[in-house]
């Protein structure tokens, strides 16, 4: 098959200084026109409006504090308000949904860029965690619209066109449990990697054990090649020693979101996941503007910049981020984080580290 | 639909020249020399004294014996992948569903997908032509079958091709919200199952009025009512409410359901055919001529063991049916489809599809391409074909044996018919002696409910429900050599509804 580069540029972006990530950023907030692109999607165009933005205005990343929160009410609204092909600001290559089903799901587009920009981040993943040449991976998925089931495709593509470490992957779903073989498919083929949702690991330790005709047996004592884990989906930490115990993996944690391909990651150092700050501009809103946001009605919470906050901070995290589709800008995502360094990880990665808390 | 083909040099060829372009692809593929070394055929052919050098032509495919899915399900059974992969580069690995007995897993190595990439282009091209800019809602599976990984090779295939398409991708389950994500987005086309499109159709029609009332209960606006003089005045179709232009169908045949989808949404409907062990190799699809499945000569070498040579087989257990290359068959020849394929991983040597197919033509088709075309029939002697439910015979056989507590059967026939577009079982079965009908008939029923899926299918009406005829005397059919038939498809399943 064809080459084509996925891994993300520069090469090395991974060891920069805190100093010219942030530099980056700025650069790349304002050559790729971020918010300019994004003033013409529903999601921002009435509200930016009705707040008198000029998108044309921000010329740095400070001027960002300019410009009003966004959130997943807000795109529900957009959707609801006008017409579904005024979302994104380009085409949609791809529509993918998030968990909640109904009215409130909301369809997030990707374009060529966002997908490209996923397998890149899906590299990386694999160069951070560990991943060796002829893994073979089990990946368990939820079902599609959800954009966690296109990972290990995704992946299998990003190292088929570029990474070129053999890869293989064998991808099984909680609902096909009892309508498929694929558990027992599973203990034959001996993966060396886990990929899903903590929980769905956990649950499965009884079907492995059936699978095996072993009731009695963990996964770790029939899977004799499997060296680590990797969860996204769902906090890992509450998990991480049952899944430890049972499986005997290293588990590595990833945080994945619908509305960009985030996959912020762990590293061997297991200090905090890695928040990527070449592919966005990460803030945080601290948990006492969050409670004062609550208390008064009408507040607007202050942001920090995560390169800007200290270690320990907790609050919401709030992304812009420099998507072709639906470029996020100042996004709260919901979730409650604290922030764990800005210093460089001893992994010698230099993107700062946080953990998920859970919802705001 | 546009004319345009993908690659003119490749498709458009005389058919004496695609025979030898289908000859110096299974040259190149070397998938002779390297299926040898799999458990899969290895000792089969050693015992027929086969030496896979020797083959090199595809007259010489006739030395080999067939591969049938219950051997490949065997072997898969008995050893480690390892020994039956041929290739070092496994990527992905899929199953079929396992409705004909235990799932088979097919490995997909790096060859197959970039050989899928050029089916895709192929594919897309025979549904949609030339258009760069079209979208999709591609209603699949979930992993690990094919029509999962299906959609995102299709959808990085765009990406290489650097031509936007737009895809929402969704697990079946998930059909229902997606399917208001279509309307709002006014996705041009779709993929999925023919009943299932059917069923769309006619729960919209039947939801149109009922909906709008209540929309209006909720927001009595003057939209709203109009929406309520509408439906009370027309029949709402899918067409009045989705933006479909076209779409693929597969999984069963299409025909039966092909003027219900004209009808409800507006469009000919594409038949696409490929079976999991196939479909990264040699997908099989309708053109916008829609005379027949082009079914393409550069990626695999298609024989046909024809009826007479089955009914042999069928009467004489030891007999080796002879096979003829589908380019060599008239039009209007009925058989089993066997491939042999150039896969990477999975190479398939003289595979029986289990599927009968009739050749349509294997003249120049007036879309300019020249592969030869057939019409998949979806049924074989042995294998109940209700839609998209599949089983053997032989399963219900061993299910029907079962039956005795309120009689016992003489004899019986399982018919293959439909009700409007639905498929439908009639079990009709000769009791022996006195019995109990209406306790007997639903013992049978039962039974005949414990077959894989088959309750779910008829209780979200996918399939109409199964019905038990108890007859006094059974009219039995017979092969050309004499043997019992018990499936029979009557014409109602084919034809057009």
């Amino acid at each position: 098959m064809e080459r084509l580069k996925v891994r993300l540029e520069p090469d090395g972006v991974e060891r920069l200084p805190l100093a010219d990530l942030v530099q980056l950023g700025e650069h790349r907030l304002v050559e790729g026109q971020v918010v300019q692109r994004a003033s013409r999607s529903s999601l921002y165009e009435e509200r930016w409006r009705r707040a008198g933005v000029d998108a044309g205005a921000v010329k740095q990343r400070n001027d960002l504090r300019q410009l009003p929160f966004a959130s997943g009410s807000h795109a529900v609204e957009a959707v609801k308000r006008r017409p579904l092909p005024r979302f994104p600001c380009t085409k949609a290559w791809a529509w993918y949904a998030t968990d909640t089903a109904g009215e409130r799901r909301k369809w997030i587009p990707y374009a060529k860029q966002d997908l490209l920009l996923y397998m890149g981040l899906l590299a990386r993943l694999g160069q951070v965690t560990g991943i060796k040449e002829g893994d073979v991976f089990l990946t368990v998925t939820p079902m599609a619209p959800r954009i966690t089931n296109a990972l290990p495709y995704l992946w299998m593509y990003a190292d088929v066109l570029d990474t070129r470490q053999r890869l293989e992957f064998l991808v099984g779903s909680m609902f096909m449990l009892g309508r498929s073989n694929w558990t027992e498919f599973a203990l034959r083929r001996q993966p060396t990697v886990l990929f899903c949702l903590p929980q769905d690991a956990l649950d499965l330790v009884e079907h492995f054990a059936k699978a095996a005709g072993q009731p009695e047996a963990k996964p770790k004592q029939l899977f004799d090649r499997v060296r680590m884990g990797i969860f996204f989906g769902q906090p890992l930490a509450p998990r991480r020693e049952q899944i430890r115990a049972a499986y005997g993996v290293e588990p590595f944690d990833c945080y994945v979101t619908t509305e960009f391909p985030a996959l912020f990651a762990e590293c061997p150092a297991h200090n905090g996941l890695h928040l990527w700050m070449d592919v966005c501009i990460p803030e945080i809103i601290p948990t006492d503007e969050l409670e004062k946001e609550k208390a008064e009605r009408g507040y607007v919470p202050t942001a920090v910049f995560v390169d800007q906050a200290s270690a320990g901070i907790e609050g919401e995290l709030v992304l812009t981020t420099f998507g072709e589709a639906l470029p996020l800008v100042r996004y709260r995502l919901g979730d409650l984080v604290r922030l764990v360094g800005t210093d460089v990880c001893s992994c010698g990665v230099t993107h700062p580290r946080i953990t998920i808390l859970g919802k705001a | 639909m546009s004319h345009n083909v993908w690659n003119a040099e490749t498709e458009c060829l005389p058919l004496a020249q695609l025979v030898e372009l289908c000859q110096a692809k299974l040259t190149e593929s070397r998938a002779v020399e390297r299926a040898a070394l799999s458990a899969l055929y290895r000792d089969k052919w050693a015992a027929a004294g086969i030496d896979a050098s020797e083959i090199r032509t595809i007259q010489d495919l006739a030395q080999l014996p067939y591969l049938t899915g219950s051997e490949l399900r065997q072997v898969q059974t008995e050893y480690e992948p390892d020994e039956w992969i041929s290739t070092d580069q496994v990527r992905l690995w899929i199953s079929t569903s396992g409705t004909t007995g235990t799932p088979k897993w097919v490995p997909i190595g790096e060859g197959d997908l970039s050989a899928f990439r050029d089916s895709i282009s192929k594919l897309m091209n025979l549904i949609i032509g030339e258009a760069e800019d079209w979208s999709v809602l591609y209603i699949g599976g979930s992993a690990p079958f094919i029509s999962e990984s299906g959609g995102y090779s299709v959808l990085v295939n765009q990406i290489l091709d650097d031509k936007r398409g737009e895809f929402a991708f969704v697990a079946m389950p998930e059909s229902l919200d997606a399917l208001t994500f279509a309307r709002t987005a006014k996705l041009e086309g779709t993929f999925l199952a023919p009943s299932l499109a059917v069923l769309i159709a006619e729960g919209v029609s039947a939801n149109a009025a009922p909906g709008a009332r209540e929309q209006f209960k909720k927001e009595k606006t003057l939209k709203n009512l109009l929406g309520v003089l509408a439906t009370s005045v027309m029949k709402i179709k899918a067409k009045n409410v989705f933006n479909f232009k076209w779409g693929a169908f597969g999984g069963e045949p299409v025909d039966p359901y092909r003027s219900a989808i004209l009808d409800h949404y507006g469009f000919q409907p594409h038949s696409a055919y490929g079976a999991t062990e196939l479909l990264y190799s040699c997908p099989v699809v309708e053109c916008s001529e829609h005379a027949g499945m082009h079914i393409y000569l550069d990626v695999c070498v298609p024989e046909l063991i024809v009826k007479e040579e089955l009914e042999r087989e069928q009467a004489e257990p030891s007999y080796v049916p002879q096979a003829m290359p589908i380019w060599e068959a008239s039009p209007g020849t009925v058989g089993e489809l066997v491939l042999t394929t150039f896969a990477d991983a999975l190479p398939l040597i003289r595979y029986r599809m289990s599927d009968l197919v009739e050749v349509i033509s294997t003249e120049p088709c007036p879309c300019t391409r020249t592969h030869p075309r057939i019409k998949v029939l979806y049924r074989s002697d042995d294998m109940v074909s209700l839609g998209l439910i599949r089983f053997s015979i032989y399963l219900l056989k061993d299910k029907l044996q079962e039956v005795g507590t309120h009689g016992e059967i003489a004899k019986w026939q399982l018919r293959v018919t439909r009700e409007g577009t639905k498929p439908k079982a009639v079990l009709v079965v000769e009791p022996r002696g006195e019995v109990d009908k209406a306790a007997f008939a639903q013992e049978l029923a039962d039974k005949l409910d414990e077959m894989e899926g088959m309750r779910q299918a008829w209780q979200n009406n996918l399939i109409a429900r199964p019905e038990v005829r108890l007859v006094g005397e059974l009219e039995e059919h017979r092969s050309t050599l004499g043997k019992v038939k018990l499936l029979i498809y009557e014409d109602a399943y084919l034809g057009e509804a």
